[in-house]
Parts: C-alpha cells; structure tokens; sequence
C-alpha cells in the first residue's frame, strides 16, 4: 500500500511528465500560432478592400494612367493643326494684319495649297489659301 | 465685281498664290445693305456659301433694287440653306452691325468707289480688264517672293 507521501511524489511525477510534454506542444503551438494571425492579417485586408479601401486603390492607378494617354493626342493635334495651317508660307512678313483667318474648313483641308473660304478677323468672307503671299481686297456693292 | 473675278481666281487663286477678300461697299443705301447681310447670313451657315450668294446676287444685280426680304430668303433656300437659320440671321441686329462696321472700315481706309482693288497695298480703281489684273498681281507676287 503506497504511502500519502508516495502518492504525492508520483502524482508530482505525473504533472511533471505532463508538463515536460506540454511544454514542446505549447512551443509549437505558439509556433504555429504567428502563422495563423498572418493569414488572419491577410484575410481583414481582402475583406476591407472590397469596401472602403477600394476607393483609395482604384483612383490612384486611374489617375496616372489616364494623363499620360490624354495629354499626348490632345496637344499635338491642336499644335500640328495650327502650325501647319499658318507657318510653312511666310505670309506674315508680307503685309496683311487684316486677314486673320477663323475657319472650319482649315481643318479639314491639311494639304500645302490649302485653298478655302472663310472669314478674316473683320468678317470679311474670303476665298484663297489663308497664307498666300497676295491678298486682293476687292472693295465692290453687289449692285 | 463679277467680271474678271472667274479669271483671276481660277489663274491665281486657286494654286494658292492669292486670296480675295470681299469687302463690302454699301453705296447705295439699303439694296446694298441687305443684299449685304443676305450673303452673309449664307457665309454664317458655310463660309463657301457666300461665294454662292455672292455669285447670285452679281447675276441678279438688276433685281436687287427692289428685293425684298422673301426676295432673299428664296435665294438661300435655293441655295439648300437653312431657312429659319437664314431668316434669323438676317432679322438679327448683330448681322446688320457687322455688315455696316465693315463699311465703316473701309471708309478708315479711304475706299469710297467700287469697285476698288488692293493687292499687297497696290490700289486700283475701276473694273479693269484681266490683263491689267494680272500684270499687277504679277508684279506684287514677284515683291512678295522670299
């Protein structure tokens, strides 16, 4: 028959196995456990993003990708059309301030001889390529 | 000026070598003027539609003094413009300042007859005959070459 004393001292002799056994599990418990707040960290962030966070991902890529394609077409159409239509011929230098031309129709006409009608600053109708060296005013009534 | 104006546009103007400016001379009270706003009320709706206006209103000088309003308006539309466009451009107070100020203008630049030319700041009067146009064109492209 085992004493009180025994008793006590292989009940101490369990608890001690447990723990000896404990302690490894409860290590790699706490091993394991870093990984599974990381993928907890990772789940929030998915579910957010779905909602408020959306709202700072999707204008950031839209808001630089969306300039570079814009300015580009815009500014040299507008450049080409004007400078096209009004260097090549030298007709400042010759002497018309008057005839400023405001005209669709250049638009439409990128050619070298372009040849149109249209309005000088005035609003006086001309006919002529807008830089031709001569400009005839023709002063007349129709009748 | 209708006379000469096919010739020199068609040796001149249409390689590019010269513009015409039409400028109007409003001589003879309102025929001239509304004949006036009538072709540019075609010039608003399409700036080539002028120069049909214009062509018309030269073979229809005769009528002209006593055009009326219809008298345009039927014009235009025979010309494919648009009529309510055509009729409010010429009803329009703007329209009648504009035509007028450029009459002013030419009067600051010291044109009273018509038909007057200036070439590149060569002036002359009077409905001259093609040679004369053309010498003259001739001799203000050769001071215009670079």
């Amino acid at each position: 028959m085992p004493t009180r004393k025994t008793i006590i001292l292989n009940v101490k002799r369990l608890i001690y196995l447990v723990l000896l056994l404990l302690v490894p599990l409860l290590a790699s418990c706490t091993v394991q456990e870093p990984v599974e707040p990381v993928e907890d960290v990772i789940v929030p962030p998915v579910e957010a993003t779905d909602s408020p966070p959306s709202e700072t991902a999707v204008p950031l890529p839209t808001d630089t990708a969306v300039p570079p394609i814009q300015f580009p077409t815009a500014t040299p159409t507008f450049e080409t059309i004007g400078e096209t239509a009004q260097q090549p011929p030298t007709a400042e230098p010759v002497n018309e301030p008057v005839p400023t031309t405001v005209i669709e129709s250049a638009v439409e006409d990128p050619g070298l001889s372009q040849v149109i009608s249209g309005q000088t600053a005035e609003g006086a109708f001309f006919y002529g390529n807008p830089d031709a060296p001569v400009t005839l005013f023709d002063y007349s009534d129709f009748l | 000026m209708l006379g000469t104006e096919p010739q020199v546009i068609e040796t001149y103007v249409e390689d590019g070598r010269v513009k015409v400016v039409f400028w109007p001379v409003l001589n003879h009270g309102n025929p001239s003027v509304y004949s006036t706003v009538a072709a540019h009320c075609a010039g608003a709706q399409d700036p080539d539609q002028f120069w049909q206006m214009h062509n018309m209103l030269f073979e229809k000088q005769n009528e002209l003094w006593s055009a009326t309003r219809d008298y345009f308006v039927n014009m235009a539309v025979s010309l494919d413009l648009d009529q309510a466009t055509f009729e409010a451009c010429y009803d329009s107070p703007e329209t009648l300042a504009g035509v007028m100020a450029l009459d002013n203008i030419r009067r600051d630049r010291g044109v009273f007859g018509q038909p007057t030319f200036d070439a590149n700041g060569l002036i002359f009067a009077g409905a001259l005959p093609f040679d004369q146009f053309a010498a003259a064109l001739d001799n203000q492209l050769a001071e215009a070459a670079p």
